[in-house]
């Protein structure tokens, strides 16, 4: 890392503790001791390791098919875990529970398996193909989702907003450690690949010629993204925008090296979620803004101008 | 090292019902500089591959440094040869600094990446990329882009260095970098194996020639013994005139 990744990473690092301590004060007056640690804190909690594991996984995503517009949700991973997820529900499952985490990480598992082998194209995943068969992909569990949650709306206990645009609001501490083992597994993962990861950037051939194992290093990371996002979707729905957008301005800051990148793409996201589920609840209190609107709202028109400025400075895409 | 830096024993590939390479047997000497010569299409590229180790032969044997490449992992065969691709994208803002300094990726953990640094700044400045070193490579043009990618290979520091069309995009002054740098790498005891489509020019640069026309092998040996009229007018189905030339030949269209 350089010195200036390190400078971000601990400026970030400061702003979430900072963030988070601010956070569990704001709200409703009756901000006593047993609200503040039952239901803000796990709150808190959760935001911070969701926004971290959808950070992280977007760089994941985007460095190992090397397209600057690959994300989970867009490939049909969150997808995938939240139909997992509801399935689980409708027979019997608790949300929350681990045993709903581990579901949901093998519904994303499933999700991304499908969309990597549909678009195998001579022995490796051909991107505008795999973002298509995500698009497919989403639609399809999208639709199995709607029909479980209308036909089981007691055992599903969430609605379809819910999971389409996402909600911390629901977070308890046992869901929190039901997220937790996931994403720090989903870490370690993402440590062991990051520096193949940016030889990866020369393309399959050219990265296999100097010495790259592209197929294990493209597992991996794969791997990485289904356990960062998977829990986390089972317990928060689908939240958009993050694993997308948080790469991207951080590429813009400190270039594209993928050691600093994770890192500070993981501590980018958990701030920026830790913010827009602030938002979320304290925009229309008592009233709820479900987050993914927020997250939409902010990422939606940030992307656009980081779009325009990165395509400008490096000379395009491909 | 003496011997042969690559070799194939009957080696074929097949692939989509087409023959690319019909079963071929062939020796690189080690500390030559070797041009594969063809029309398009007539399989170099795929020749290239399988001595690259990175083809599998649908039959036969590919041997890089004696060794057979299927036994090889992709980064033991990264410190035995580098292989410098037509394609030359990379995805993101790298900068040249960057992507050179992958070319040390198969020596990471070794006693070897303690001159990593120095290993790329040579690479970089054998290039003439000195001025271009925190420029990202996506906003390089074709040729400069093509010089990161010689620079990179070239610090891969393996002895058998595969250029497949490494004078593409390159002005007068980079193909004589390249031959140069080609060149120098032979006479210092590696190896070095082209694919070039610029016949008259290769010929100056090569010490051997391997001729193919429709994945068969038609000729392979000294330059001028290859580089004659009547093989050259075979291979491309044309007839060609050759005139010999300070150190090399000239090569047209009758």
């Amino acid at each position: 890392m350089t010195r200036r990744a390190t400078w971000v990473a601990l400026a970030l690092g400061v702003a979430c503790v900072v963030g988070s301590l601010l956070a569990l004060r704001l709200g409703a007056a009756e901000g006593t001791a047993q609200i503040v640690w039952e239901i803000r804190a796990p709150r808190v909690a959760m935001a911070l390791l969701i926004g971290g594991g959808l950070g992280a996984a977007g760089a994941l995503m985007q460095g190992s098919l090397s397209n600057p517009l690959a994300d989970p949700a867009l490939v049909g991973i969150s997808a995938g875990a939240a139909l997992a997820t509801v399935a689980g529900a409708a027979v019997g499952l608790t949300f929350g529970s681990l045993g709903a985490g581990l579901t949901a990480t093998v519904g994303a598992g499933v999700a991304a398996a499908v969309v990597v082998l549909a678009s195998q194209h001579e022995g490796r995943p051909e991107v505008v193909t795999l973002l298509l068969a995500g698009v497919a992909v989403t639609a399809f569990a999208g639709a199995l989702l709607a029909v479980l949650v209308t036909m089981t709306p007691v055992a599903s206990g969430r609605s379809l907003t819910f999971w389409s645009s996402g909600s911390l609001a629901l977070s308890t501490w046992p869901a929190v450690t039901s997220v937790l083992p996931f994403v720090l597994l989903g870490a370690g993962t993402a440590a062991y690949v990051a520096r193949s990861l940016d030889v990866l950037a020369l393309g399959d051939r050219s990265a296999a010629a100097a010495g790259v194992d592209v197929r294990r290093v493209r597992v991996a990371a794969i791997a990485a993204v289904v356990l960062l996002v998977g829990a986390g979707v089972g317990a928060v729905g689908v939240i958009a925008f993050v694993g997308l957008l948080v790469p991207h301005a951080v590429r813009a800051v400190l270039g594209p090296r993928h050691r600093s990148l994770l890192l500070v793409s993981a501590l980018a996201g958990a701030l920026l979620l830790l913010l827009a589920d602030t938002i979320a609840r304290l925009l229309a209190n008592p009233l709820e803004i479900p987050i993914g609107a927020v997250t939409a709202a902010i990422g939606a028109p940030a992307f656009f101008v980081l779009l325009r400025r990165t395509r400008a400075r490096q000379g395009g895409w491909a | 090292m003496t011997g042969d830096a690559a070799s194939l024993r009957a080696a074929s590939v097949r692939t989509g019902g087409r023959d690319r390479l019909l079963p071929t047997t062939l020796s690189i000497p080690t500390g030559t500089v070797t041009a594969i010569v063809g029309r398009n299409g007539s399989g170099k590229s795929t020749l290239l591959g399988v001595l690259a180790g990175e083809i599998a032969p649908t039959t036969g044997e590919a041997l890089v440094g004696g060794s057979p490449a299927s036994s090889l992992t992709a980064r033991e065969l990264a410190r035995r040869r580098a292989l410098l691709a037509q394609d030359t994208h990379v995805a993101f803002g790298f900068t040249v600094r960057d992507v050179v300094s992958w070319g040390r990726a198969p020596w990471r953990g070794t006693p070897q990446s303690a001159d990593d640094d120095a290993v790329v700044a040579a690479a970089i400045a054998a290039q003439g990329l000195d001025d271009l070193v925190d420029r990202p490579v996506t906003s390089l043009s074709g040729g400069e882009r093509k010089r990161v990618h010689i620079a990179r290979v070239t610090a891969q520091q393996a002895d058998l260095l595969l250029l497949d069309e490494a004078d593409s995009d390159l002005d007068l002054v980079g193909r004589r970098t390249v031959d140069a740098a080609a060149r120098q790498h032979a006479d210092r005891g590696g190896t070095v194996v082209v694919v070039s489509h610029d016949i008259t020019r290769i010929s100056h640069a090569c010490d051997r020639v391997v001729l193919l026309r429709h994945g068969l092998l038609i000729a392979d040996g000294p330059r001028d013994d290859v580089l004659t009229e009547s093989l050259l007018t075979q291979a491309f189905d044309a007839e060609v005139r050759v005139v010999a030339d300070d150190g090399g030949v000239v090569v047209r269209m009758r």
